[in-house]
């Protein structure tokens, strides 16, 4: 019976604990204004509004319809 | 329907993991509601202070769980109606969230040149934005003109 022989690399490897790993250096945001409002930034917070207005509403009417409120008001 | 199969012990057993879950979840939300405004409006927000160290904070969190309570009391109210028309407007704002995430990956004030998105990774995020939104379109489309999607 042939017998198959691995070699294995024999690296090791050290797992460190995230409680024992020297922390990252974290991004602060001490001392920063306000997001820059590039035409990129104003457009999409400009579209993101409209969106939720647009959404708000929809749902809100179609929830009172649901609801037999407005048929109530008609 | 589920005590004669399972018996009532399994039936109550997930009644009460039920109850369990909104009770998370009633103190969760209303918690992360109140955090988030006391974040927007510069006052102490945190579990780790006392009642009278971080007011707004407390009055907030007590104001949504009482909204909530009031709203479930209200005579003859829908609830199953309430229940799932809060969770439609949850998935209908969730690409919000999303958008203020891709603007703030994009701040190089913030995040310095070594974090700060690359074109690839702007490319990749605005696509899946835009798939979001226009599957949420989609959704409000079939909600408010089902016959067209008959």
């Amino acid at each position: 019976m042939a017998t198959v022989i691995h070699h294995f690399d024999r690296k090791s490897y050290r797992v460190i604990h995230p409680l024992h790993d020297e922390p990252e250096a974290k991004c602060s945001s001490e001392g920063l204004g306000h997001i820059a409002m590039t035409p990129a930034v104003r457009i999409s917070l400009t579209v993101l509004r409209g969106y939720l207005i647009v959404m708000t509403v929809m749902l809100g009417y179609h929830v009172l319809d649901l609801a037999g409120v407005l048929r109530r008001l008609r | 329907m589920l005590a004669p199969i399972a018996g009532h012990f399994v039936r109550n057993g997930i009644l009460l993991l039920m109850v369990n879950a909104a009770v998370l979840g009633t103190t969760a939300i209303s918690l992360a509601g109140a955090w988030a405004y006391g974040e927007v409006k510069g006052w102490e927000h945190s579990l780790h202070k006392k009642l009278w160290e971080a007011p707004g904070f407390y009055s907030t969190y007590i104001a949504c769980v009482g909204a909530a309570a009031a709203i479930v009391l209200i005579p003859h109210v829908p609830l199953q109606l309430v229940i799932i028309s809060v969770q439609v407007f949850a998935g209908l704002i969730l690409p919000s969230a999303i958008i203020f995430l891709q603007l703030l990956l994009n701040d190089h004030e913030l995040l310095g040149e070594q974090w700060v998105n690359r074109p690839w990774n702007n490319y990749i995020n605005w696509t899946i934005i835009a798939v979001l939104f226009a599957l949420s379109l989609l959704l409000a489309a079939q909600v408010m003109l089902p016959q067209v999607f008959s």
